[in-house]
C-alpha cells in the first residue's frame, strides 16, 4: 500500500498522467509517421510559400569555431532555427538553417561581407516532420545549435522516457484483470511473432 | 448508473485499449528507443560505424537484358546474393559501368559492375546490432532520391509502422474516452494534458 492506496490504484492514476502529457506527442509522432511513409499524399496544407531574397551586410567574425561564427552572422542578419550544416568553397559560406514552418539560406561572402538570406516558409506537414526528424544523427558535431532544439530533444528523451512507464506500467495493469489475460496473452503473442519474424527477416 | 449501452462501451473501450496496448508493444519499445539512440548518436550509432565491418570482394556477374535501372540491379543482386532495398543507380553505358547501393538495417552494400569484364565489385558494410536497431527506425524505403519501396520486407515493415500509428491514434482515443467516462475530472488531469498540448504547440508554432 502506499498513501493507504492498493499499488493498483496509484499506478493507474500515473498511467493516466503519463499518458495525458504524452497524447498530444503521441499523436504528433503517428501523424509525420505516416507522411514520412507515404510522401506521395500531399500533407495537409502543403503548399510552400514563395521564398523571399535580401541581401544584408554583415561582419564577419574570427578566431571562433565555423559553428559560431556563423550563429553570429545569423544574429545579425536576424535569422534564428537549427544550423543544418556549413557549407564552405574558398570565401564562400552557405548556411541552411531549419525551423518548424521555415527553411533559410544565408549565403556569405566572406570577404566581401554581404550575405543573401533567402527564407522559404514551409507547409503544415513540413512543419510537423520537422519535430519527428530533431534532432536527428546527422552532423552530430554542430547538432544542437540552436536552443530550443536542445529543449526538444531533452522533452522527446523524457516522452521515450515516459512511453516507457506508460507501457509498463499498462502490462502490470491488464496483468491483474483476470478476464483480460487470455486475450491479452494471445495478442502480446501475436504481437511478439509478428514482430520478431519482420525483425528476423529485415535485419538477418 | 449508466444504461447499458454506455457500460457496453466503457467494456469495449477498454478492452481495445489493453488489446491494442499489448498488440504494439514491441514496436513502441523499439521505435521508442531507437529514436531515443538516433538522437544521441554518440551513445552508440558513431561508435558502431567506427567498429563497422567492411569486406570487399570481386565476384564473377553474366550480362543482363537491357531493362530499367531497378529491374538491372536487382537481377545482379540475385547473382550476387545480395537482399534489400536498392538505393542509389548510376548507369555509364560510356563506360560500360553500372553501380547502385543495396541497404538494409545494419548492412549496406555498393557493387561496382564492369561490363566490359563480366565482373563486380562488391563492398559490404555492417554496422553491428545497434545499427540494425536504429535502420529498423528508418526503414521505409525511401532516400537514394527515390521515394519507392522495391523489396517486400520493407513494404511489410512499412505496413507494422502504419499499424502501430493506427494504435497510437486508438490508444490515445481510448485513453481519453475512459478519462472522461471515469467522471473525475481532476485538475491535475487537465492541467497536465493541458501542459502536453501546449508545449507541443510551442515546439510547432512558437520558436
Amino acid at each position: 500500500m502506499l498513501g493507504g492506496r492498493p499499488p493498483y490504484l496509484w499506478l493507474r492514476d500515473l498511467h493516466l498522467l503519463c499518458g495525458l502529457f504524452a497524447s498530444p506527442f503521441l499523436l504528433l509522432f503517428a501523424i509525420t509517421t505516416l507522411l514520412l511513409n507515404h510522401p506521395s499524399a500531399p500533407p495537409p496544407n502543403a503548399a510552400p510559400g514563395q521564398p523571399s531574397a535580401v541581401e544584408r551586410s554583415v561582419t564577419v567574425p574570427t578566431g571562433l569555431s565555423d559553428i559560431d561564427q556563423a550563429r553570429q552572422i545569423l544574429r545579425q542578419v536576424g535569422v534564428t532555427g537549427e544550423v543544418q550544416y556549413l557549407g564552405r568553397d574558398g570565401d564562400r559560406l552557405e548556411i541552411p538553417v531549419a525551423r518548424p514552418g521555415e527553411r533559410t539560406t544565408v549565403r556569405v561572402d566572406l570577404a566581401t561581407g554581404r550575405a543573401t538570406v533567402e527564407r522559404r516558409p514551409t507547409g503544415f506537414g513540413e512543419r510537423l516532420t520537422y519535430l519527428h526528424r530533431a534532432p536527428g544523427p546527422h552532423v552530430a558535431d554542430i547538432r544542437g545549435n540552436w536552443i530550443y532544439t536542445r529543449l526538444w530533444r531533452w522533452l522527446v528523451d523524457a516522452l521515450v522516457c515516459l512511453v516507457l512507464l506508460i507501457s509498463a506500467s499498462g502490462v502490470y495493469l491488464w496483468s491483474v484483470l483476470r478476464a483480460e489475460r487470455r486475450t491479452g496473452l494471445v495478442l502480446l503473442g501475436l504481437g511478439t511473432v509478428a514482430f520478431a519474424a519482420l525483425v528476423w527477416v529485415l535485419v538477418r | 448508473m449508466p444504461p447499458p449501452w454506455l457500460r457496453s462501451v466503457e467494456v469495449w473501450n477498454q478492452r481495445v485499449h489493453i488489446w491494442v496496448g499489448l498488440a504494439c508493444l514491441w514496436f513502441l519499445w523499439l521505435f521508442a528507443l531507437s529514436g531515443l539512440l538516433l538522437n544521441h548518436p554518440r551513445w552508440t550509432l558513431l561508435p558502431a560505424w567506427e567498429q563497422r565491418r567492411v569486406e570487399t570482394r570481386t565476384l564473377p556477374v553474366q550480362q543482363v537484358e537491357p531493362q530499367g535501372d531497378l529491374q538491372t540491379a536487382r537481377a545482379l543482386m540475385g547473382q550476387l546474393g545480395l537482399t534489400g532495398e536498392v538505393g542509389s543507380v548510376s548507369a555509364d553505358p560510356a563506360a560500360d559501368r553500372f553501380a547502385f547501393g543495396v541497404s538494409r538495417p545494419g548492412t549496406f552494400a555498393e557493387v561496382s559492375v564492369d561490363w566490359a569484364r563480366r565482373q563486380a565489385e562488391v563492398k559490404v558494410t555492417r554496422i553491428g546490432a545497434w545499427g540494425a536497431l536504429v535502420g529498423l527506425h528508418t526503414a521505409n524505403g525511401g532516400g537514394g532520391g527515390r521515394h519507392l519501396r522495391d523489396w517486400l520486407p520493407t513494404t511489410l515493415w512499412v505496413v507494422a509502422m502504419d499499424g502501430l500509428c493506427v494504435g497510437l491514434f486508438v490508444l490515445v482515443a481510448s485513453s481519453l474516452l475512459m478519462w472522461l467516462q471515469a467522471g473525475r475530472l481532476r485538475r491535475l488531469e487537465w492541467a497536465v494534458l493541458g501542459a502536453g498540448v501546449l508545449c507541443c504547440a510551442f515546439f510547432l508554432w512558437g520558436t
